[in-house]
């Protein structure tokens, strides 16, 4: 795995690609936002299930609207993530912020995908137990907002990125 | 050129200065912990504002289209869409305050501030107010709502670039 890092962060090719600023710069765009799609959809859904938003809509009509942007999200922030991962991929390898942000981003995308196939079933409530769903909920909505405050501490705990 | 001198040489670069000195501002600069942090309260009041603006954008588009209309969709979404939008001001004032000398003549900055800002958020304000109050009263969605929904869009993309060009532009 190490070896792969190196070879990547060390990469004349890439270097070439992603050195270049507007391109750099198109990447942090495209990654920002779909940090921005990614948690306002997947939180809103979380929200809902809570009973904290959007009451007047069933929860599975609701999620049903917004996990396709959330996942449209998900899909921009992982591409135009991994290759800013490249330029910095060995130092990123043995960063254990880097690893922290990571293991928290994982922990917010398996809790996401646990409300996503909750959620339709939750109109026909009997199905599924409720309080477990809500602490299920609470735990991905405080990870994505943990997330955000794991990439941005990387750069300041690292000083990568 | 005439502008940047008086810029920098004027009342915007004195509030600047005095704004960085106030001591809230000092303390964010002089921790090593707290920009990181403020930084991700600014970015999750924006998760919660431009995500649920563009989700609403997309559904105008007909992008992804569930059950929901733009109207009902758009009602869900409002409160903490506004939410949002509040708690994204305080952590972008005070990410400002830290280093307001440089932000006040960064022209990435004063793009994203003084033009798309204001332009993105009267829009937002008049799709809103048009989802919810004329174009839910009709049988289907007007075909401008799609154009509305594509310029708000393009106009937060403008707003996000601006953002990441400011220390392109130091």
């Amino acid at each position: 795995m190490r070896s792969i890092c190196e070879a990547l962060q060390h990469s004349k090719t890439l270097l070439t690609i992603l050195g270049w600023a507007p391109f750099a710069a198109g990447l942090e765009v495209i990654h920002y936002v779909g940090v921005f799609i990614m948690v306002g959809s997947f939180v809103l859904v979380d929200l809902r299930v809570m009973g904290l938003a959007a009451r007047k809509r069933g929860v599975g009509e609701f999620a049903a609207q917004l996990f396709p942007y959330a996942w449209t999200g998900v899909a921009m922030v992982a591409l135009s993530g991994f290759l800013m991962f490249t330029t910095s991929a060995a130092d990123y390898y043995s960063d254990p912020s880097f690893h922290k942000k990571m293991l928290v981003t994982a922990l917010a995308l398996i809790t996401a995908v646990i409300v996503q196939i909750g959620a339709p079933r939750w109109d026909r409530m009997s199905s599924i137990p409720l309080t477990a769903f809500k602490v299920v909920a609470f735990i991905c909505l405080v990870s994505m907002f943990w997330a955000i405050i794991e990439g941005n501490l990387v750069p300041a705990v690292s000083g990568i990125g | 050129m005439l502008d940047t001198v008086m810029i920098q040489s004027g009342p915007l670069l004195e509030f600047g200065n005095w704004l960085q000195n106030r001591q809230f501002a000092l303390d964010i600069v002089g921790s090593s912990w707290a920009y990181p942090y403020v930084q991700a309260l600014h970015f999750s009041g924006l998760s919660l504002f431009v995500g649920t603006n563009l989700a609403l954008d997309f559904n105008l588009l007909g992008l992804w289209k569930g059950r929901e209309t733009a109207s009902e969709l758009c009602s869900g979404l409002i409160l903490w869409n506004w939410i949002g939008f509040v708690i994204g001001i305080v952590g972008g004032f005070l990410l400002f305050a830290a280093s307001a000398a440089t932000y006040v003549i960064n022209p990435a900055f004063r793009m994203k501030l003084v033009i798309l800002i204001p332009v993105g958020l009267i829009l937002h304000i008049v799709v809103q107010r048009k989802v919810l109050y004329e174009w839910s009263k009709m049988p289907e969605m007007p075909k401008i709502a799609r154009l509305v929904g594509l310029i708000e869009l393009l106009c937060w993309l403008s707003v996000a670039t601006a953002a990441v060009l400011i220390p392109y532009m130091d």
